[in-house]
């Protein structure tokens, strides 16, 4: 965290020098810096505040107990809204995917479950919409939901074939019909 | 002020008085959590909108549009792929630069690409994702991703 507020120091310094150079530009740089500066100030504390709510209330407790025991679409389903969910970085979700594939939930869940938190979050979604706009933010959203699910599939066929002695599990749900 | 701000800035006080009402206790932790992220993320943000208002005081649209517009082609899209997959800031910060860079000459895909692959995939993160989830999966979750992003890019720039 310090280390990011001296690498905003070394910006601060270097842009003042570059614009001390260039007098002219110092009317447009500093207009519109000041916009995306309001823009950022007017949503930011309320995607924190979302954030801060999800991450207390939602516990890995309950997003491991959900994801390890269900498969199909339901699973798939289950891994995008969880990975959705408004919490933390995509390293806080590492150890929560690691303890799914101990519990032996699906592969194909996990991936998903992974990429979706990466990349579609709710509050991030609203932020691309308000600086990308409407046709963007949906066209990208729903091409990612397709990619990321044939994805999913699509490695946990590779795993299974790889590891020939699990590649019969993955064929019929973790073996559980006799 | 417009619709998305109002509704995004709703939708939180909403949540807030709910979460309030159900426990007193969790809410005020949660609020911890959201000031503790907010000062953690401010400096990258204010660094962000200083290098948009360089970037757009500086390089006329035509140079953007050079490198990363229609004219540049697939090496365009590959290129700011490239650099997405291994640069590592949360998306949403990224979304002001990449709107700056749409609205001053970058081609539609090439803007899909670079959020895409960063946040989908991460270089810095890949050594944790191999030490949790071990080599196979992470290697091939981060390789398909950085195609998948180039495919919904491309598809991004043919339909809108």
């Amino acid at each position: 965290m310090l280390r990011d507020y001296i690498l905003l120091g070394a910006t601060l310094i270097v842009a003042a020098t570059i614009l001390l150079i260039f007098p002219t530009r110092l009317d447009i740089v500093t207009t519109t810096s000041w916009a995306y500066f309001l823009e950022m100030m007017l949503i930011l504390p309320a995607v924190m505040v979302v954030m801060g709510l999800f991450t207390v209330w939602v516990s890995k407790e309950t997003v491991v107990k959900y994801l390890g025991k269900t498969s199909g679409i339901k699973g798939i389903f289950l891994a995008i809204l969880f990975g959705a969910l408004p919490t933390g970085p995509l390293y806080v979700a590492f150890p929560m995917a690691s303890s799914l594939l101990k519990k032996g939930a699906r592969i194909s869940n996990i991936v998903i479950f992974l990429s979706a938190w990466a990349c579609i979050k709710i509050p991030q979604e609203l932020v691309e919409l308000q600086f990308l706009g409407p046709k963007f933010m949906v066209s990208r959203l729903v091409l990612t939901i397709i990619f990321v699910t044939i994805m999913g599939v699509f490695i946990e066929r590779i795993i299974g074939w790889s590891d020939k002695k699990t590649s019969k599990s993955i064929g019929g749900e973790n073996g559980a019909s006799i | 002020m417009n619709p998305t701000i109002i509704i995004i800035n709703l939708c939180a006080l909403g949540c807030l008085i709910l979460a309030f009402t159900k426990d007193r206790a969790k809410t005020k932790q949660s609020v911890k959590v959201a000031v503790k992220s907010f000062f953690r993320i401010l400096p990258t943000v204010l660094i962000i909108i200083i290098f948009i208002g360089l970037l757009l005081g500086f390089v006329p649209p035509s140079e953007i549009s050079k490198v990363i517009g229609e004219q540049s082609g697939f090496s365009g899209v590959l290129l700011i792929a490239l650099l997405g997959a291994i640069l590592h800031i949360q998306a949403f910060i990224s979304f002001p630069l990449a709107g700056a860079l749409l609205k001053s000459g970058a081609a539609i895909s090439a803007v899909a690409a670079f959020i895409t692959t960063l946040t989908m995939v991460g270089m810095v993160t890949l050594p944790l994702e191999i030490k949790e989830l071990g080599k196979k999966i992470a290697l091939l979750r981060n390789g398909i991703s950085f195609i998948i992003a180039i495919v919904i890019a491309l598809i991004m720039g043919v339909i809108l």
